[in-house]
């Protein structure tokens, strides 16, 4: 599966969940940290295309997040609000995955959501896919 | 690129709290810090009682401060007129408050 389609098939899993109602915090987090993960593997493609590639067994979300600003960012090609987007979806991912005893809301896979939404949005329009 | 570790990690409690403060002060109701879990330094959850004015340029400065002290601070945020009702009446205990 590639990226772009991967993402596009988590979105679509996603606004299917809410449809059946009001998913369980269990799947709240699964959601939150599938987005989050969908938008990285977008992220790496456009890394990709300018020939960076994430070292092996080293944290590569940060390193991510800096190289989008180098690459994408500072040379005009991506809107800064994209990758505040991603940063904030990472810190919701986080959140999902580490921090159990505070409960994730319907809210917060909403607000995941919106974050994917404009994070992934920008990358169609860089990679000028449909 | 490696990113630069200064200091211990109280100090960049301190840090975040006085940009935080100092650009967020008209709105900020409390503050949470957590983490880091992974390669973030420091994970904050704000809780603001209105949504800031002038949002972009406040935020693109704290980044800026926090990435030229080499740190990466991951931020995420709340308003208050979106928490539920169980979250307003015991806010205090999920944020600690701004003075």
């Amino acid at each position: 599966m590639q990226e772009m389609e991967f993402a596009e098939a988590v979105w679509r899993l996603i606004e299917a969940i809410f449809e059946f109602g009001l998913p369980s915090e269990l799947m709240r987090r699964m959601m939150v940290s599938r987005l989050y993960y969908a938008a990285y593997h977008v992220a790496l493609l456009l890394l990709k295309n300018v020939g960076w590639t994430p070292p092996v067994g080293r944290g590569a979300h940060g390193l991510v997040l800096l190289q989008l600003q180098q690459h994408y960012v500072n040379t005009g090609q991506m809107h800064t609000d994209a990758t505040n987007a991603l940063e904030r979806l990472m810190q919701l991912r986080v959140r999902s995955d580490y921090y159990i005893d505070l409960r994730l809301r319907e809210r917060d896979v909403r607000r995941a959501m919106r974050l994917f939404r404009a994070f992934f949005d920008e990358c169609i329009r860089i990679l000028g896919v449909t | 690129m490696p990113r630069k570790k200064r200091g211990p990690k109280a100090d960049l409690k301190k840090l975040v709290e006085r940009l935080v403060k100092r650009k967020f002060g008209d709105c900020l109701l409390g503050i949470r810090l957590y983490g880091p879990y992974e390669d973030e330094d420091l994970d904050v959850n704000l809780l603001f009682k209105e949504a800031p004015s002038h949002e972009s340029e406040r935020w693109a400065k704290v980044r800026q401060e926090l990435k030229k002290a080499g740190f990466l601070v991951l931020f995420d945020w709340d308003l208050w007129d979106e928490l539920e009702e169980d979250e307003k009446e015991n806010w205090q205990s999920l944020w600690t408050p701004v003075k």
